[in-house]
């Protein structure tokens, strides 16, 4: 499979184990990532709307997901001073 | 720009589940201590998979929140509550009967309460005027110990009265409760019908199931579902509190003197049919222990002042005439113990001697005193029936606190494994917090891998930092 191939399979599956917050997905992905970069023969400028919108499409999911867990870790926070406050 | 607008739409659907996951993580640790609230989980769950330029490269995602609700444990948990409930509220009464003969865990001699001491006293008395029958002051003592044994039967009648006033008086307070719950139950029922028909319904279900459980500590109940996610709640004997979107009140009536419970449209009486739940208990309380315990003193207390009357009628009183009654009593046992009372001031009524003997005889006082030692009431002797008596009391106290302690060992349990399904563990979310932390974490180590991959080739500049 070409680097491009690549790159948009991995891009693609992070998402999706993002969504789903599936750590040992993207540990795994985290893993192949790595290994793609150590391996890559160059990435080609073929396609690359395509991964240039999965990539996009990754920043935002990612994005809204550390406003989330900004809030929840507060969130969480409160409750566990209150907790002990009692 | 389909591929554009495609991927767009995976995106929006990609945002909206990872929002949801975190949204309801975020919920269960709100709603932590909020009671009845059920911890959701999150369920993903995949749509038609979207192929751009003939390949599949994604597909859309929906995700909805679940309660983390088993029916039946939720069932069990409620009877179980019912049954606890009712042990509870038996154990409660059962102890102020005990309270008012002076009876506790420690003690156990029937001669150290207040009528165990006041009917040894007159007997007392009675032998000492055997021993000096002439002499005022110890007739006197006769008359005081006999005035004191009446007013502890009084006593012990009108405070059993008065548990039982107020047994009526919760049976009151108890119906508007369940009266009260039985319509916010329709009410949900209802909402939920209309809103949810064929999933659980969230925090309208939990408020549905916080007010079942409240009202199980009131009333028994059965329970069933019904289409489009109603309830229908029946009391224990099938008469019914809530059908759908309906609630049917229970309403009170005295009947001599006692509150009785009436169900459904016709008023039926469900009084006698009533078990489980706070009313269960009381109703066991009032109509089962209680009238067991009055009837008791009662017998006692007439067979004590029968007897007395009868050999005082066979005496000669201090001033030479044929002894009269010394109690005053009802013609029959029922409510003797609250009515009794001595029916004379003058010392010398009491007949101590025979007929014969002049008024300076002892023979009829030692017949008045060896009264103690007769079988008067039901074969036994006043004490040996009253420690009867006060014994039962006891040991039904005793056995009812052992079996609310066990019904509450079993409530606990079952608390415990529907919580640790469907309660909020604040340890339990912090984890899920943590995970989400690393899951977010390795994904941003993906999106600056792939950026710098691709920067180079597409000279892109700067890299978009994420972390």
């Amino acid at each position: 499979m070409t680097t491009n191939g690549a790159l948009a399979d991995i891009l693609d599956e992070t998402v999706t184990a993002l969504r789903d917050l599936d750590l040992d997905a993207l540990q795994a992905l985290e893993q192949r990532i790595v290994a793609l970069a150590k391996s890559s023969e160059g990435y080609e400028r073929d396609d690359a709307g395509l991964i240039l919108s999965k990539k996009r499409l990754l920043e935002i999911v990612l994005h809204n997901c550390q406003i989330n867990l900004d809030a929840l870790k507060r969130l969480h926070a409160r409750n566990m001073r209150n907790q002990w406050a009692q | 720009m389909g591929t554009i607008m495609s991927l767009m739409d995976i995106a929006q659907q990609a945002l909206m589940a990872n929002q949801e996951a975190l949204n309801v993580t975020s919920n269960n640790v709100a709603n932590q201590n909020t009671a009845g609230y059920t911890r959701e989980v999150v369920n993903f769950q995949s749509v038609d998979a979207v192929t751009l330029s003939g390949g599949t490269v994604g597909s859309g995602v929906t995700a909805s929140a679940t309660s983390q609700r088993d029916r039946v444990l939720e069932q069990q948990v409620q009877q179980q509550t019912q049954t606890q409930a009712q042990s509870g509220a038996l154990e409660s009464d059962l102890q102020q009967i005990q309270n008012i003969f002076g009876l506790s865990s420690t003690t156990s001699s029937a001669s150290s309460t207040v009528l165990g001491t006041a009917t040894d006293s007159f007997f007392t008395a009675l032998s000492a005027l055997a021993s000096n029958p002439s002499d005022t002051a110890t007739r006197q003592n006769v008359l005081t110990a006999a005035n004191t044994l009446a007013a502890a039967f009084n006593s012990s009648s009108n405070q059993l009265s008065q548990v039982s006033t107020t047994l009526n008086q919760q049976v009151v307070g108890d119906v508007g409760q369940v009266n009260s719950l039985t319509k916010t139950i329709a009410s949900l029922n209802s909402q939920i019908t209309s809103l949810s028909p064929n999933a659980d319904a969230g925090s309208l279900e939990d408020q549905r199931q916080q007010a079942i459980a409240q009202l199980s500590k009131l009333v028994g109940l059965d329970q069933i579902s019904t289409e489009n996610n109603g309830i229908t709640l029946t009391t224990s004997n099938g008469a019914v509190l809530v059908s759908g979107s309906q609630s049917f009140a229970l309403n009170t009536t005295q009947v001599g003197g006692v509150t009785h419970i009436l169900a459904g449209v016709n008023g039926q009486d469900v009084t006698s049919n009533l078990t489980g739940g706070d009313l269960g208990g009381v109703l066991q309380a009032r109509d089962q222990q209680l009238p067991g315990y009055q009837s008791a003193l009662d017998s006692l207390a007439f067979a004590v002042g029968t007897q007395v009357n009868q050999q005082n009628a066979l005496g000669v009183d201090g001033n030479g005439n044929p002894g009269a009654a010394l109690f005053s009593l009802p013609p029959t046992p029922t409510g003797a113990a609250g009515l009794i009372q001595v029916a004379t001031a003058d010392p010398n009524a009491v007949a101590a001697a025979s007929p014969g003997e002049g008024s300076a005889g002892n023979t009829n006082a030692s017949a008045l005193a060896d009264l103690s030692s007769t079988n008067i009431v039901g074969g036994q002797t006043a004490s040996g029936f009253l420690a009867s008596f006060l014994s039962q009391i006891g040991s039904d106290t005793a056995a009812a606190t052992t079996n609310n302690s066990a019904q509450q060992a079993t409530l606990t349990q079952l608390t415990t494994q529907r919580d640790s399904l469907s309660g909020v563990s604040l340890d339990q979310e912090a984890a899920n917090l943590t995970q989400y932390q690393r899951a977010y974490q390795a994904a941003a180590k993906v999106f600056n891998i792939a950026n710098s991959i691709m920067a180079s080739a597409l000279n892109l500049g700067v890299q978009t930092a994420v972390n």
